[in-house]
């Protein structure tokens, strides 16, 4: 059954700036199938898919919550990423982690736009933090993917301290990712990252 | 929405370690809960800033599994070479031709200046960094080490191109600071482009000593063998 027609949403005219929108908002669901996919050309085609197919979904009134379509978006982008996965199952010896998004530590890295901007706030935020055992859990959770309980039971952590460890550097993140608070020495790790990302893109 | 739960279940869902009915779940939820979608969109790019950081930022520890040696008999062997080494090292060298644990006064302000800094965390990974070697100045060294102790000693050797390691300078008593770190410094000039590691343990202890292996590049110019 159709939405009532109030609650239709405005037609969107201009699917390109709907696109770059998607681009804007989302960078980090950009990055992420930047490095499942490792090709910026085939992870700016999964994007795109996935940007149409939300638009469509959203044009015949399937989306029953268009204020969120962002959702929307990630699980079109992701349905889309598997199907890609899915195809391109040939190249895997095991159907085994087909799902798995993260990257392998030895593929090399994948360029991101953006990266350069998160990893200068990633290293203010570390540097900011007094407790060498808070960084690791950090390090651990976010860098090595262990999961938190392997990291509390090798740290003698809680689960409250864990969760209030990351609580506190997501929101630090944050502030600095919104407000920019960059320092000289971030500028210049900014540039060194920027160009060590181009150095590798070159090679 | 259970902030702690989620929190844990976004890093499950990136790494792929829900199963397939708990992901559908979740990616359900994603359409219905816009700020899951925020704090999702979040994680993934503080993923990624950790990520970017890596290749120059974190060294990578050949492997994860057992961040704590296991004290066994090859060990002790180890570590009783280690002590020997370092009892050589003690005399043969002097430890404060390259490496020193903070700059004293008086030091001429041209090679007071820091040229560069380096960080020496332990994560998981294998690849050793290139560091580029600055040309003069000092280099602001600091460690992370994983095995607390009142003070620490610091060896850094040179890997030759035969894949022996030969010590070119150390330091005792450094304290750990109170931002974590052990903090020395090294003179650039006293250095050459190359393969090192640098080791880091609990003072007259070695069998829980960390090394950290990296190269150092000049300017323009690759890493030599030597």
């Amino acid at each position: 059954m159709l939405a009532p027609q109030a609650d239709l949403p405005a037609p969107v005219s201009d699917p390109a700036s709907y696109l770059a929108a998607v681009y804007r908002d989302y960078p980090g669901l950009r990055a992420l199938i930047l490095r499942r996919v490792r090709d910026p050309e085939l992870a700016a085609d999964i994007l795109q898919d996935a940007a149409v197919t939300t638009l469509e979904k959203l044009r015949s009134g399937e989306i029953a919550y268009p204020e969120n379509l962002g959702g929307y978006l990630y699980r079109v982008a992701l349905n889309h990423l598997r199907n890609y996965r899915r195809k391109d199952r040939s190249a895997l010896s095991s159907p085994e982690g087909l799902d798995e998004l993260a990257l392998p530590d030895s593929d090399p890295e994948p360029q991101s736009v953006d990266g350069p901007q998160w990893a200068s706030a990633v290293r203010r935020m570390l540097d900011e933090m007094p407790v060498a055992r808070d960084r690791e859990v950090l390090i651990r959770f976010y860098l090595d993917d262990e999961d938190r309980e392997t990291i509390c039971r090798d740290l003698l952590l809680s689960e409250e301290h864990f969760n209030r460890v990351v609580f506190r550097a997501r929101n630090r993140f944050r502030e600095l990712i919104e407000h920019r608070g960059f320092r000289k020495v971030d500028l210049l790790m900014l540039a060194a990252v920027t160009l060590c990302t181009l150095v590798a893109g070159f090679k | 929405m259970n902030a702690d739960r989620d929190l844990v279940t976004m890093q499950d869902f990136i790494v792929g370690r829900l199963s397939d009915e708990e992901r559908s779940v979740f990616e359900d939820r994603l359409v219905h809960e816009p700020k899951l979608v925020r704090e999702l969109e979040q994680s993934l790019r503080m993923r990624e800033g950790f990520r970017q950081l890596r290749a120059t930022y974190f060294r990578k520890a050949p492997s994860q599994t057992r961040r704590f040696p296991v004290w066994s008999p090859v060990l002790a062997a180890a570590a009783a070479a280690g002590v020997a080494l370092f009892l050589w090292l003690s005399r043969a060298a002097d430890p404060s031709a390259i490496l020193t644990p903070s700059i004293t006064a008086g030091t001429p302000p041209q090679l007071a200046a820091i040229g560069a800094h380096f960080t020496f965390v332990t994560v998981r990974g294998s690849s050793v960094p290139d560091l580029d070697l600055p040309a003069s100045g000092l280099i602001e060294i600091r460690v992370a080490p994983t095995v607390r102790a009142n003070t620490y000693r610091m060896t850094l050797l040179r890997r030759e191109a035969t894949g022996s390691a030969e010590p070119v300078a150390g330091l005792t008593g450094l304290p750990l600071s109170s931002d974590g770190y052990v903090h020395c410094f090294a003179k650039a000039a006293r250095l050459a482009s190359g393969s090192y590691v640098l080791r880091i343990g609990p003072d007259g202890e070695n069998s829980t000593a960390e090394a950290f292996p990296f190269n150092l590049r000049t300017e323009g110019g690759a890493a030599s063998s030597r």
